[in-house]
């Protein structure tokens, strides 16, 4: 841990991960006590419902991916990481952000503006993990 | 639009990686591209393949029924469902949704597993892998085929309170291209009594002998309004009768959905019109904003009024290409409305001599409908509507409301707006009842009385239909008057089953100085209700027994002198109104205990006359009524008094077909 301290894209991804997976499962558990309690602004709207639940699925992923990402960027040189780190930062946030931010106004079955944050998010996400897939093989390789 | 914005996705996806693969060598980076580049055109082609409209499958292949077909810019309402799902749910949960369905795909709620008889006439019913099964000698031009044939039930009409079975019309009778011709199971399975039911006794008709099947009917009459853009193509027995969707479905209120899909299977066009600050352009009519209250009102009036093509020439341009009516547009231009009050139009009068009895049989004398099933040309005589705002949308919502706290289920009987089940519905525009105060000065009844519901006294159940009454959409107030010149009871006595004529004028004269009413001689002494229910003709006795059994007459006016003279219609020749009797004993209590026999009145008659005879002996209206119930001045049951009032029955022929 106190090597990661020291790597600072590492120390960052670790402390943001983290983070994430506690801001996404305690959305996961006002999830659960909107449903005990009946809530129908949650329960009767298909689109919020599937907005949240999709915000919540994919933050604590997502949450998870961050500190695996910390613990595989610590093995090899720092500066490959840098565009992939930042990467996967703007789709933890755009992500899961755009799905609850869909959620908050829906059209029918449209979810609110946010959702257009979803794709980009999405898309930085897949770079940074794919990125990250050949960096980490060309470190192998070397 | 939706490919630009792919292929900007695809590409910022593809930057930083195509930047990051410069740095490895040659052979891996071109492998990387490659794979990428497929990627991205097998995903194009994936969502090219499910944008495209699939064609309905199975229908161009179907030729023993009516067959569903993309036309005019209609078709099916599932299209709907995927950007509509509120919508499409609780629409599909209507009774407007199953209105007609194909037999394969239909619950099928009648057992088929019995043998049914009308007079000589049996009708062999059965169910197997294939489908259900009716076999029968098919009504043909002379009267019915000497041999039974084995035919398959192929579509179904209704949900709610009947079923009726349409089976394909033999092929050896049907010589002549696709077998589109329907034929009637004459029994209708009552879903409420679980029980099959006669057709002719469903209406209000005399007593038919024989099984009419109806042939044809379906494919002529009843595509009209029991299914979305019909096209009934019926030439001779040359029958290919086309659909876009059975059913009354969304475009039969919104009218054709293809440009309004077209338009927004965009999302940038939708999030456009989501944002917008004022409407957008739209190609789909939605009847809520339909500026104009008449035309919004006869969206429904297509369907739910008494109406007739104007003309052989539209007759024909209709039987072809179906209507050419949109909802939004003038429907007078494309139907002529049958109104009493308007009966010298030529179109009227070319129906009159036809059918003589038409408007005498539809209609009350003064104009309001008698049948059910026609609300908007009642909303027609409306001041409500011809002077206010009053549409069918006022009070009616074809979608369930998210925050509606009635249940689907419940919603689904009446389709009311939230919370329009009660005064609510008056109080929008007449809001000075909701004072307490004002309603009780106005009702001269406390505020939780029956007799304070605004639809009670001015909504009155003096409609048949569905064996019953239902109520008048048709805004009034009562009048002893216009019961004395049409013969329809007023909504007093409606409530105040054991009460003349004379008293409920007097009521109506101290309490809204109504003018001084002369009671026709046969109405004195006796009960409005008692008169009617004995001596009316078949529309009358109908209203009349239903109101009998309704719960809030029987708080207004006791029910254990009831069956003493409501027993006298288990014999009724119309067996309409023998039903009507039994449903009205079940709401009754202690004589609701009898097991009646639905299509055998007359067998529970002596075991109904013994009981009927100790509740009257209880009832404590018997001393009231002043011999207005048949009272004799000891308090036992007249039976001379009834004897004449049966004496008087008015016979004439009624017919009362929904």
């Amino acid at each position: 841990m106190s090597e990661l301290k020291g790597n600072s894209v590492c120390h960052r991804h670790m402390v943001f991960g983290w983070w994430s997976l506690a801001v996404f499962m305690s959305l996961g558990v006002v999830l659960e006590c909107l449903h005990a309690l009946e809530v129908s602004e949650y329960l009767a709207n298909e689109t919020r419902r599937m907005m949240w639940r999709l915000a919540h699925a994919h933050g604590t992923l997502l949450g998870l991916l961050n500190i695996a990402f910390a613990l595989s960027a610590d093995r090899v040189q720092q500066g490959r990481f840098k565009l992939a780190s930042r990467l996967l930062l703007v789709g933890t946030v755009l992500l899961p952000g755009g799905f609850f931010a869909g959620g908050v106004t829906t059209y029918d079955s449209d979810p609110g503006p946010g959702v257009w944050l979803v794709p980009i998010g999405a898309i930085a996400a897949l770079a940074a993990v794919v990125i990250t897939a050949f960096v980490t093989g060309k470190n192998s390789s070397d | 639009m939706e490919w630009i914005i792919i292929t900007i996705l695809l590409g910022l996806a593809l930057f930083p990686v195509l930047v990051e693969s410069r740095r490895l060598s040659v052979i891996r980076s071109t492998a990387l591209s490659t794979i990428l580049f497929v990627s991205g055109i097998a995903g194009i082609v994936t969502i090219t393949i499910f944008n495209i409209d699939q064609p309905d499958s199975g229908e161009s292949t179907v030729v023993n029924r009516p067959t569903r077909v993309k036309k005019d810019g209609y078709g099916r309402s599932k299209r709907c469902q995927s950007c509509h799902q509120s919508q499409h749910h609780s629409w599909s949960h209507s009774y407007h949704s199953t209105m007609t369905q194909v037999a394969d795909e239909a619950e099928i709620l009648g057992n088929f597993d019995q043998t049914l008889q009308i007079g000589e006439q049996r009708f062999i019913l059965s169910h197997d892998d294939d489908g259900y099964w009716v076999e029968l000698k098919v009504q043909v031009a002379n009267g019915f085929s000497p041999l039974y044939d084995k035919c398959k039930v192929v579509m179904t009409t209704g949900s709610h309170h009947f079923q009726l079975y349409w089976y394909t019309y033999p092929a050896q009778i049907q010589p002549l291209g696709p077998k589109k011709m329907l034929g009637l199971l004459p029994f209708a399975y009552s879903i409420e009594e679980e029980k099959w039911i006669p057709r002719s006794a469903t209406f209000l008709g005399p007593r038919h002998h024989v099984g009419n099947q109806e042939i044809s009917r379906w494919n002529n009459t009843c595509i009209r309004c029991h299914t979305t853009h019909p096209r009934p193509r019926v030439d001779g027995i040359k029958v290919e009768s086309e659909v876009s969707d059975f059913g009354i479905s969304c475009e039969a209120c919104h009218g054709p959905g293809d440009a309004h899909i077209e338009r927004f299977k965009n999302p940038i066009t939708r999030y456009e019109a989501h944002l917008a600050s004022e409407n957008t352009v739209d190609d789909i009519v939605n009847p809520a904003k339909v500026e104009d209250h008449g035309r919004q009102s006869q969206i429904c009036g297509f369907c739910h009024s008494m109406v007739s093509l104007t003309g052989q020439e539209h007759h024909a341009r209709f039987q072809k290409h179906g209507t050419e009516y949109r909802p939004g547009d003038d429907l007078t231009k494309f139907l002529h409305l049958i109104r009493k009050t308007d009966e010298k139009h030529p179109i009227t009068q070319a129906i009159l001599k036809s059918d003589p009895t038409f408007l005498e049989q539809a209609f009350w004398p003064d104009g309001m409908v008698r049948v059910t099933g026609r609300e908007y040309t009642d909303l027609l005589e409306s001041a409500c509507h011809t002077r206010g705002k009053l549409t069918c949308l006022s009070c009616h919502s074809m979608h369930h409301n998210d925050d509606d706290v009635t249940s689907l289920d419940v919603w689904k009987n009446d389709q009311l707006r939230p919370e329009l089940k009660s005064d609510m519905a008056c109080l929008q525009c007449h809001d000075q009842f909701k004072e307490e105060l004002h309603l009780k000065s106005h009702t001269h009844h406390s505020a939780t009385s029956s007799g304070s519901r605004c639809y009670n006294c001015h909504m009155p159940h003096t409609t048949y239909g569905l064996l019953g009454a239902v109520r008048s959409h048709q805004i009034t107030s009562p009048a002893v008057q216009v019961t004395v010149e049409t013969g329809r009871l007023n909504a007093c006595n409606l409530c105040h089953l054991d009460k003349t004529l004379g008293w409920a004028a007097d009521h109506l004269t101290t309490w809204y100085d109504h003018g001084t009413v002369d009671i026709p001689e046969e109405y004195v002494g006796v009960s409005a209700v008692v008169k009617q229910v004995l001596s009316g003709d078949a529309a009358q006795r109908a209203i009349a027994a239903w109101a009998m059994g309704w719960s809030s007459a029987h708080e207004a006016s006791g029910s254990k002198w009831i069956p003493m003279i409501l027993k006298e219609l288990l014999n009724d020749p119309y067996e309409a109104l023998q039903i009507i009797a039994i449903k009205s004993f079940r709401n009754i209590p202690t004589i609701a205990s009898v097991s009646f026999d639905l299509l055998n009145a007359s067998a529970s008659l002596e075991e109904v006359t013994v009981i009927a005879r100790n509740m009257w002996n209880q009832s404590e209206k018997v001393q009231e009524s002043n011999n207005a119930i048949l009272t004799n001045p000891d308090g036992t049951f007249s039976i001379e008094g009834l004897r004449m009032l049966m004496e008087q029955r008015d016979e004439r022929r009624i017919i009362l077909a929904e």
